[in-house]
C-alpha cells in the first residue's frame, strides 16, 4: 500500500469547495448566484481530477495526515463513489447556478450540496468502521439541511423533521452496532483486524449486524423503514432531491455493505439482504403505482430501484456471486444518471410552470402535453423513466441483467423464482412508468400551451445526464471497467 | 463492572428510543436522541477507556451538531405551527 | 472506585428515565443535564478523563443551553419559568461544570507525572483520528450553516423579507434570477 498526499486530494477539494462557496456567496451582488456555482462547479471538477489520477495510481493507496493513525485508504471502491458523487454533485450544481433552488440563500445552499457530495466521497474512501460512520454522518446532515431548505413552506419544514428524527435514529443504531463491533473486538474497527476477530459467530456481532442493517437501511430507504422518502424527496428543492435520489440513498446502501463486509460468512449477511432486498422492491413498486403527482412518483420509485442494489448485493454475499455485486454497484452508476436526470427535469417543468396558471405543477394531469412545450425536460423524463423501468439497451437495463443472471446461479429452483422475481418487478414497473409517458405527450391545455422553453442552465445538465443514461446503455463498458475492480474490493475484504 | 457498563449502555438505548417512539413532543424525541447516543458513548469506554476518548470525543462533538440541527428543525417548525406537541401535527408521526 | 463507577453509572440511567417520563419541559431538560454529568463522572473514573472533560462541557453545558434556548423560543410558560428562576438554573449549571472541573483537576493532578501528560495525551488522539477529526469540523461548519437556514425568519404578514438578503421572492419561494431560454 503507498502512501501519497493525493490521496486526500478529492476531499480537501470539496472541503475547500464548502468553505468558499459560502465565502463567495456572503458577498452582495446580482451575479452572486452565478459566481458561487462557478466556484462550487470548480471545486467538483478538481475532486473529479484527482479522482482519476488515482485511478491512474497503482491502488489501493492511502494517506494519514500527520503519518500516522487512522487516515483514509482509496480503493477501487472508494474511486467509484468518488466518480459517482462528482459527476451526479456536478450536474447539480449547473443546475443550481440557474438560481430556481436555492431561495436566496445561495451562500448556504452550494456549501450544503457540496458537503453532502464530500460525504459521500469519504464513505467510499473511508479507512475504518468509525471513519464510515464520520462520512456518513457528514452527507447525513447537510441532507438533514437541504431537505426542509424551503423552510417558508410548511409542508417541507414537516417533511424535513419526519426524515431528521428517522435518520437521526438510523444513524444512533448503526453507531450503535459499530459500537458492538468495538466490542467484540476488544478495541479495533480497522477492516482487516476487525475481520480476523469477527471469525466466529457470536451472538454480539449478529446483534450488530442487525443493527448495522437496520440503521443504515433508514438512509437506505428499505422496506419498512421508508416511509420518509416521499415526503422528504417531494418537498426538496430540485437539485437537493436529485442528490438524495440518486447519490445519498444509494450511498448509504453502499456503505451498508461496506461495514457489513467486515462479517465471517457463517452469519447469513447476504441471505438478510436478499429478503430485505426483495421485499424493499416488490412493495415498493406496488407503492409506486397510482402516484399522480409526478415527483412524489419518481420518490416512491427509488425505493425499488435501492431494493434491486441490495438484493443484488445480497446475492454477491450470499453465494460469492460477484456478477451480481457487478450488476448493483452498475446499477448505483446508472441510477444516478437517470433519478438524477429525472428530479433535474421535474424541478425545471415545476419552475416554469409555476409561473403559469396550473393548478398542480406537478400533478399528472395538469401537466400534460408539457413534451410540446419543454422537450428537452420531457424527452430527459422520458429517457430516464424507460431506463428506470430497464428497457433495453439504456442504463437502467445492464445492472437489472446482471442482477438477474446472479440471482439465477443461485442453484435450484430458487434461484430461478428470484431471476423472475426482478424480472417480474421490472415489468410491475412499467405500470406506473408508462402513464408518465402518456402525460408527458397528451394534449396539452392553454395553461401549459403557453409555457416558455426550458432554461439553458437548467437544460444543461439535464441533458448531460440523460446523454450519459444513453450512453452507459449503449455503451455498458465504461461503466463495468469502473465496476469491477470495485466489487473484488468488495467481495474479497475491504483491506488487501 | 463491565457488564453493568453494558447494561447501562443497552438500558440508555432503550429509553432514548422509548422516548422517540412515544412521539408526545418534540423535545421528548430530542431528548431521547441524546440519551441514546449516550448509551453508544458507555459502550466504547467500557470496552478501551483510555484508547477509545478519540472516537468518544468524536461522537460527542457529532451528537451535539446533530441535536443542534434538530433543535433548529424544532424552532421551525414551531414558527410553522405553535405547537411542540406532536399529535396535534398529525403528519409528523410515523 | 468501583462503587462510585457503579454509581456514578445508576444514577445515569435513573436521571435518563426521569428526562423521558417527567412532564415538565424544564424538569426533562435539566434531568438530560445531570444524566451528562453522572456519564461524565462515570467516564473520568472508568480512564477516560479527557472524554469526561468533553462531555460535561458539551453535554452538560452547552446541549443543556441549546435546549434552554429552543425552549425559551418556543414555549412562553417554560420560558416565563427559566426567566423567574434564571439565577438559581444558571447557578445549578455553573456549579455543575465548576464541580466536575475541580474533580478533574484535583485527581489528575494527584495521578499524573506531570502536566505534560495531558497534552501528550490529547496529541495523540489527534494524530490518531486526523482524518475524521478534520470531518468534524467541516460537520460543525456545516450543521451552523443548517441551523442558519432553518432559523431564518419567516415573512411577516406584510410580505417584508427579514432576512431575504436578495429581495422578495414570489409565492412559490422560488427567486427568479434571469437566464437564457431553450
Amino acid at each position: 500500500m503507498t502512501e501519497t498526499p493525493l490521496s486526500m486530494a478529492p476531499l480537501l477539494a470539496l472541503f475547500a469547495g464548502i468553505f468558499a462557496t459560502y465565502l463567495v456567496g456572503r458577498i452582495r451582488h446580482k451575479r452572486a448566484s452565478e459566481a458561487t456555482g462557478v466556484v462550487a462547479i470548480a471545486s467538483l471538477l478538481v475532486a473529479l481530477g484527482a479522482t482519476w489520477s488515482l485511478w491512474t495510481a497503482p491502488l489501493p493507496t492511502e494517506y494519514a495526515i500527520g503519518g500516522s493513525g487512522v487516515g483514509i485508504q482509496v480503493t477501487a471502491l472508494g474511486i467509484f463513489l468518488s466518480v459517482v458523487a462528482c459527476l451526479l454533485g456536478l450536474a447539480v450544481a449547473v443546475y443550481a447556478t440557474a438560481g430556481t433552488d436555492d431561495e436566496g440563500a445561495t451562500e448556504l445552499y452550494y456549501p450544503l450540496l457540496l458537503a453532502a457530495v464530500a460525504g459521500v466521497v469519504g464513505i467510499g474512501f473511508a479507512a475504518d468502521l468509525f471513519s464510515l460512520y464520520v462520512f456518513f454522518e457528514v452527507m447525513a446532515v447537510a441532507t438533514y439541511a437541504l431537505v426542509p431548505f424551503a423552510v417558508e413552506r410548511s409542508t417541507a419544514v414537516e417533511a424535513g423533521f419526519k426524515y431528521v428524527v428517522m435518520n437521526a435514529v438510523g444513524s444512533l443504531l448503526a453507531i450503535f452496532g459499530i459500537s458492538l463491533v468495538y466490542a467484540e473486538t476488544g478495541g479495533t474497527l480497522a477492516y482487516g483486524p476487525v475481520a480476523d476477530a469477527l471469525s466466529g459467530t457470536t451472538g454480539v456481532a449478529t446483534a450488530a449486524v442487525l443493527f448495522l442493517v437496520v440503521g443504515f437501511g433508514v438512509k437506505a430507504a428499505i422496506v419498512p423503514l421508508h416511509t420518509w422518502v416521499p415526503d422528504a424527496y417531494a418537498e426538496s428543492p430540485a437539485g437537493a432531491s436529485a442528490l438524495l435520489a440518486g447519490l445519498a440513498t444509494p450511498a448509504a446502501a453502499v456503505a451498508m455493505i461496506k461495514a457489513l463486509s467486515v462479517f465471517p460468512g457463517a452469519i447469513p449477511v447476504g441471505l438478510v439482504l436478499v429478503v430485505f432486498g426483495a421485499i424493499t422492491m416488490t412493495v415498493g413498486n406496488f407503492l409506486a403505482l397510482g402516484q399522480r403527482d409526478l415527483k412524489r412518483l419518481l420518490a416512491y420509485s427509488s425505493i425499488p430501484h435501492v431494493g434491486y442494489v441490495i438484493f443484488g448485493f445480497g446475492i454477491g454475499f450470499h453465494g460469492g456471486f460477484s456478477v451480481a455485486v457487478d450488476g448493483a454497484l452498475f446499477h448505483v452508476l446508472a441510477n444516478a444518471f437517470m433519478k438524477g436526470g429525472a428530479f433535474l427535469a421535474v424541478g425545471a417543468i415545476g419552475y416554469r410552470l409555476a409561473s403559469a396558471d396550473v393548478a398542480n405543477p406537478r400533478h399528472l394531469d395538469d401537466l400534460a402535453g408539457i413534451g410540446y412545450r419543454m422537450p428537452i425536460a420531457a424527452g430527459a423524463i422520458a429517457v430516464a423513466v424507460l431506463a428506470l423501468a430497464g428497457v433495453p439497451p439504456l442504463a437502467g437495463f445492464w445492472g437489472k441483467l446482471l442482477i438477474v443472471v446472479g440471482a439465477a446461479e443461485v442453484s435450484g429452483w430458487v434461484g430461478v423464482a428470484l431471476a423472475l422475481l426482478v424480472i417480474g418487478n421490472s415489468f410491475l414497473s412499467l405500470g406506473y412508468y408508462l402513464p408518465v409517458l402518456r402525460s408527458l405527450f397528451a394534449a396539452p391545455d392553454d395553461a401549459v400551451g403557453s409555457v416558455a422553453r426550458t432554461p439553458t442552465l437548467l437544460a444543461i445538465p439535464v441533458l448531460g445526464l440523460t446523454a450519459g443514461t444513453i450512453l452507459l446503455g449503449i455503451v455498458p463498458s465504461v461503466g463495468f471497467d469502473l465496476v469491477g475492480p470495485a466489487t473484488d474490493v468488495l467481495l474479497s475484504g475491504v483491506m488487501p | 463492572m463491565t457488564a453493568l457498563a453494558y447494561a447501562v449502555a443497552v438500558a440508555l438505548l432503550l429509553v432514548g428510543l422509548a422516548a422517540v417512539l412515544s412521539g408526545a413532543n418534540a423535545v421528548k424525541t430530542l431528548i431521547g436522541v441524546e440519551l441514546a447516543s449516550k448509551g453508544v458513548l458507555v459502550n466504547f469506554v467500557a470496552t478501551d477507556p483510555a484508547g477509545s476518548q478519540g472516537i468518544v470525543i468524536l461522537l460527542i462533538l457529532i451528537d451535539a451538531i446533530v441535536v443542534a440541527v434538530l433543535l433548529g428543525l424544532v424552532v421551525a417548525v414551531y414558527r410553522q405551527h405553535d405547537t411542540l406537541d406532536l399529535d396535534a401535527l398529525g403528519r409528523l408521526t410515523w | 472506585m468501583t462503587t462510585l463507577t457503579a454509581a456514578a453509572l445508576v444514577a445515569t440511567v435513573g436521571l435518563a428515565v426521569v428526562a423521558v417520563a417527567a412532564r415538565d419541559f424544564l424538569v426533562s431538560i435539566l434531568s438530560l443535564s445531570g444524566a451528562s454529568v453522572g456519564l461524565a463522572v462515570y467516564f473520568y473514573l472508568a480512564g477516560a478523563p479527557i472524554a469526561a472533560v468533553f462531555e460535561a462541557v458539551v453535554a452538560a453545558g452547552l446541549v443543556t443551553v441549546l435546549f434552554l434556548m429552543m425552549i425559551s423560543l418556543t414555549d412562553a410558560e417554560t420560558a416565563t419559568l427559566i426567566e423567574g428562576r434564571k439565577l438559581p438554573v444558571v447557578g445549578l449549571a455553573l456549579g455543575a461544570l465548576l464541580g466536575v472541573s475541580l474533580v478533574v483537576w484535583g485527581w489528575l493532578g494527584g495521578l499524573s507525572t506531570g502536566g505534560g501528560s495531558e497534552i501528550e495525551l490529547a496529541e495523540a488522539l489527534w494524530a490518531e483520528r486526523s482524518v475524521d477529526l478534520l470531518a468534524v469540523t467541516v460537520l460543525l461548519f456545516v450543521g451552523v450553516l443548517g441551523i442558519v437556514r432553518l432559523t431564518a425568519e419567516r415573512f411577516d404578514a406584510t410580505d417584508e423579507p427579514i432576512t431575504g438578503d436578495r429581495g422578495p421572492t414570489d409565492a412559490d419561494g422560488a427567486s427568479g434570477n434571469t437566464e437564457g431560454d431553450t
